[in-house]
């Protein structure tokens, strides 16, 4: 047999042995339950209350795992009830201290509670939400794409399990809402008298360049 | 309306091919339009595999000599972008090896000549899509700018040839608009070796750098080595050996320096001059990650991509490949996806001829 033929049949058996070596678990994190990611608190110790499916009170939070690498795409699924003149806040690739990220803040207003005031990246986005109940659970299906310039986040209603950009009722590649990039690989959530259920980072659901 | 005037410019150029027949043979100039299809069928709840067969690209390409100094390229392509066809400019530059001694230069829109899979188009691949390094360094097909890029080959014993390029940097991968004025532009040098293996082949070798600096002030550099060998037994490909490593530091404002290390591997035998069966491997990891608190994350972006591809003849293939990818941390898979894929690539008209 020739040299090179081995050579070439040696390498496809290394790789065949990667293959095998590589073959992990589909694990969940202890940590975390089955609808708040792994968390810790970062400010409002005495005021936010931790449980095991639920976030409240007023203070901020900071999810354990990392979001993958700064240069990457995440989706968030987060729910939340406000009462009159509460908000939260999802910043969303920020360092661990929730600073230099892409911040979603709702507000339920005390001028207009039935209605919601939401600014992304610092711009108003409300005109969007008008059909959400503001008295009511507030879904918030958002996928951020940290790896463009700027940042394109595309948020859909509730309830939607097929995600596209004609379907969303904010895109910022349209609005130009975004204009700068987050600066690190986490996400928190800041709460002012809000009631988080459901806080749940994944892969981004939306690929924009396929 | 962008697909409508895709199909007029594909008609018009395929009415007219005939009859400027024979201009071609005084100019020089050649036609060539290569189709890209591809369709795919995912195998978990949430691949993202397109469960249909689309057009991923066709691309219309003109070269030819300009004058006795000079030669000129002009592509363009249309994308399948989410059901909406993209049509854009992918090359249009003026060339010369006759102004340099030892040396020969582009200027305009091109494909900057670094790594491997940048340097050359998407249909010409010895796979279908690109591994994750390529797609997170340089989107899905690779990195097309605006500049001027010089090749020169080094007067020394052994060969080695040098290419260094400065182009605009207004964008870096795959976007929409027009960007923005970078701090520093994008600029790329390859230091490139060929070597004659004897039996075993031949073989090249570059040593790569990328570097820019955005408009945001993020500051990227991008280390490579790229790597191909062949043997060939007459019109087979018995043996491909194909490989980039590559190791992105990127810094962005606020924020600390993120460094991504990446490479594939791909194995290809070829058994006649139709039919090969290749193997891929890739790997990449964030060497900077940690979790909130601080501590490492150890953590994997693997796949393996077995291959299948029959020539009918150097201007249609029918390739098939399996795709299964994951992501883990700490030992915990995140993520995992798997799916096939099917692709014919079709070239009608000329076709230029490929570097090593």
């Amino acid at each position: 047999m020739k040299r090179s033929t081995t050579l070439f049949r040696g390498l496809l058996v290394a790789s065949a042995l990667a293959i095998t070596a590589c073959g992990g678990d589909n694990g969940s994190d202890d940590n975390a339950s089955e609808n708040i990611d792994a968390h810790s608190i970062a400010t409002g110790a005495d005021t936010l209350t931790s449980e095991e499916n639920s976030l409240s009170g007023t203070g901020s939070v900071v999810f354990t795992s990392s979001l993958g690498a700064v240069d990457s795409g995440s989706h968030f699924n987060v729910v939340a009830s406000l009462d009159i003149g509460d908000s939260f806040t999802i910043h969303a690739y920020s360092n661990n201290q929730l600073e230099n990220g892409i911040d979603l803040v709702v507000t339920r207003p005390n001028n207009t509670p039935t209605s919601l005031e939401v600014t992304l990246d610092g711009s108003d986005i409300s005109s969007n939400f008008t059909s959400v109940a503001a008295d009511q659970a507030i879904h918030i299906l958002m996928d951020v794409h940290n790896n463009e310039s700027p940042t394109h986040v595309v948020i859909w209603p509730e309830g939607t399990d097929e995600f596209h950009e004609e379907d969303a009722i904010e895109n910022s590649e349209d609005s130009g809402a975004v204009t700068s990039q987050g600066a690190g690989a986490f996400w928190g959530i800041t709460l002012s008298g809000a009631e988080v259920s459901k806080a749940l980072a994944s892969e981004a659901q939306f690929d924009d360049e396929h | 309306m962008r697909i409508k005037y895709t199909l007029i410019a594909a008609t018009f150029v395929a009415a007219t091919s005939t009859s400027i027949a024979a201009g071609m043979d005084a100019t020089g100039l050649q036609i060539s339009i290569a189709g890209d299809l591809v369709a795919e069928q995912g195998f978990t709840k949430d691949s993202k595999a397109q469960e249909k067969l689309s057009a991923r690209a066709l691309e219309l390409m003109f070269y030819a000599p300009v004058d006795h100094r000079f030669d000129a390229v002009a592509s363009a392509t249309a994308h399948d972008e989410q059901g909406e066809v993209i049509f854009e400019i992918h090359e249009a530059y003026i060339a010369s090896s006759k102004l340099i001694p030892r040396g020969r230069f582009r200027i305009g829109k091109f494909f900057p000549a670094f790594g491997r899979l940048q340097r050359f188009h998407q249909h010409d691949w010895p796979f279908i899509s690109a591994p994750e390094v390529h797609t997170r360094f340089f989107d899905q097909e690779g990195i097309i700018d605006d500049g001027a890029e010089l090749s020169y080959l080094l007067p020394t014993p052994i060969y080695l040839e040098w290419t260094g390029g400065v182009t605009s940097g207004w964008t870096f991968g795959h976007t929409h608009d027009e960007g923005e004025k970078p701090k520093t532009p994008t600029h790329f040098s390859r230091l490139a070796s060929y070597m004659d293996l004897g039996r075993f082949g031949d073989a090249e070798i570059g040593l790569n750098y990328v570097g820019r600096t955005s408009a945001e002030n993020t500051e990227m550099k991008i280390f490579g080595l790229d790597f191909v060998a062949k043997k060939r037994h007459g019109r087979t490909l018995t043996y491909l050996l194909q490989s980039e490593t590559w190791l992105r530091e990127e810094t962005r404002e606020n924020s600390e320096t993120e460094r991504i290390l990446g490479s594939y591997l791909y194995t290809q035998y070829g058994f006649n001059p139709n039919w090969q069966l290749g193997l891929r491997l890739d790997a990449l990891t964030v060497l900077s990650q940690e979790n909130a608190l601080g501590d490492k994350e150890d953590n994997l972006n693997f796949a393996w991509v077995p291959t299948l591809t029959y020539r009918s003849s150097e201007f249609a293939l029918f390739r098939l490949a399996y795709n299964d990818k994951r992501d883990s941390v700490n030992s915990k898979t995140i993520n995992r996806d798997r799916y096939l894929q099917l692709q014919i690539v079709f070239i009608l008209g000329a076709h230029p001829a490929h570097t090593f």
